[in-house]
């Protein structure tokens, strides 16, 4: 029998960076981050040769990417729109399958009226397909003393590299006021699933 | 014989504590317990980053605490609670943290009302980093559910508590949490990266 002596520094050690290894091997594990030295996600990946397809990078674990914005902001408009603060919006590095998960607040501070509102995921210029929209109504603030309600949608997509994620956000009826609906607390989260 | 390997051949220490002289790329499974774990946290030390929090995580499961079996009946209104019965869950390390959290609650006022879900550090309401709440613009009893997600900056040894808010407490308050799936609580943690 031989017996093998490993230090940890010599037996926990894999690769890390911002790229993927370009000739990689079946089995081999690779955390993908977007800085060595400040990264927002780092991500595990195993490359599995025998996949099918060309996204052979399978995610095992790791924090995901994500962008917030915490202001409250309004809108009156019936149709799809950026806020005062446009977002949140991400860019993902890679093609492949993606988890995509959007939470925020919804609130109708006027003292009239009740509205639907969407907070929709854009892919570049368009509503992601399938679609990732979280709907949530909220009454006026006279029916309502704390008028504020939670929403959050969540949805694979496959994306290409350098795909941009945009929240975008709409509401059904503005009230006689004119008022709208007030989005707060908005969080953007990017896990992937397995990438190319 | 004494061969020198330099390839990944071992699986990663499980430690009950992040080692004191890491190295550049070395990685460890952060556990509570080794023997009887509520959660394992993949980490890796980059010595490169600017961060204090240099262990990143890399996989594992949340650390979870929830409750399905005990309802609080909140009768206080205006002023943030930690309920008897409130979920609540401690982490191990500073660092920065993913936060998840969501509960099922009853309006039992007969009137319109309104209620908060917040996540607090050390039953110290102040410290809820944001007010979800919803609406119950109607009257008579009505199920809702609230959920948040949020990024947190902890301390070693903080203790997450969900606490709750409502606007009115008429008739028998809010029921917070319950017997089923439908009104259960609970917060889940995971770390982004430690120190």
């Amino acid at each position: 029998m031989t017996w093998r002596f490993f230090a940890p520094d010599q037996a926990v050690q894999l690769g890390y960076g911002t790229s993927l290894p370009a000739t990689p091997y079946d089995g081999q594990e690779y955390t993908l981050v977007d800085s060595t030295s400040a990264p927002t996600y780092q991500w595990r990946l195993r490359y599995n040769a025998g996949a099918a397809g060309a996204n052979k990078w399978e995610y095992v674990g790791g924090a995901p990417a994500y962008a917030t914005v915490e202001a409250s902001e309004s809108t009156t408009s019936l149709s799809h729109v950026d806020l005062t603060t446009p977002g949140p919006l991400l860019t993902v590095p890679r093609a492949g399958d993606y988890l995509v998960e959007y939470s925020g607040f919804i609130a109708k501070l006027s003292a009239a009226g009740w509205t639907t509102t969407l907070s929709t995921v854009y892919v570049n210029a368009g509503q992601s397909s399938p679609l990732v929209q979280a709907i949530g109504t909220v009454y006026n603030a006279a029916a309502s003393p704390y008028p504020w309600a939670t929403v959050q949608a969540r949805a694979k997509l496959a994306l290409a590299a350098s795909d941009v994620l945009k929240v975008r956000y709409s509401i059904s009826v503005v009230d006689t006021a004119g008022h709208g609906a007030n989005f707060a607390w908005r969080r953007l989260t990017v896990t992937p699933l397995r990438l190319s | 014989m004494i061969e020198k390997v330099t390839t990944l051949a071992v699986p990663p220490y499980r430690v009950t504590a992040l080692p004191l002289a890491p190295v550049d790329g070395q990685m460890v499974v952060l556990t509570d317990s080794v023997a009887s774990a509520t959660y394992n946290w993949w980490l890796v030390y980059n010595a490169a980053s600017g961060s204090a929090y240099k262990w990143e995580f890399i996989g594992g499961t949340p650390k979870v605490a929830s409750n399905y079996g005990s309802a609080d009946a909140q009768t206080t209104a205006g002023t943030w609670q930690v309920l008897t019965n409130s979920p609540s869950c401690s982490v191990p390390n500073a660092g920065d943290y993913w936060v998840r959290a969501f509960e099922g609650l009853t309006n039992n006022t007969g009137i319109a009302n309104s209620a908060y879900m917040g996540v607090c550090v050390n039953s110290v309401v102040a410290t809820r980093a944001a007010e979800p709440g919803t609406n119950f613009a109607g009257t008579g009893v009505v199920d809702s559910n609230l959920y948040l997600h949020e990024p947190r900056t902890l301390a070693a040894g903080n203790t997450l508590n969900m606490c709750h808010f409502l606007s009115s407490a008429g008739g028998t308050g809010m029921t917070r949490g319950g017997t089923s799936g439908v009104r259960g609580r609970g917060i889940e943690v995971v770390p982004r990266r430690l120190g």
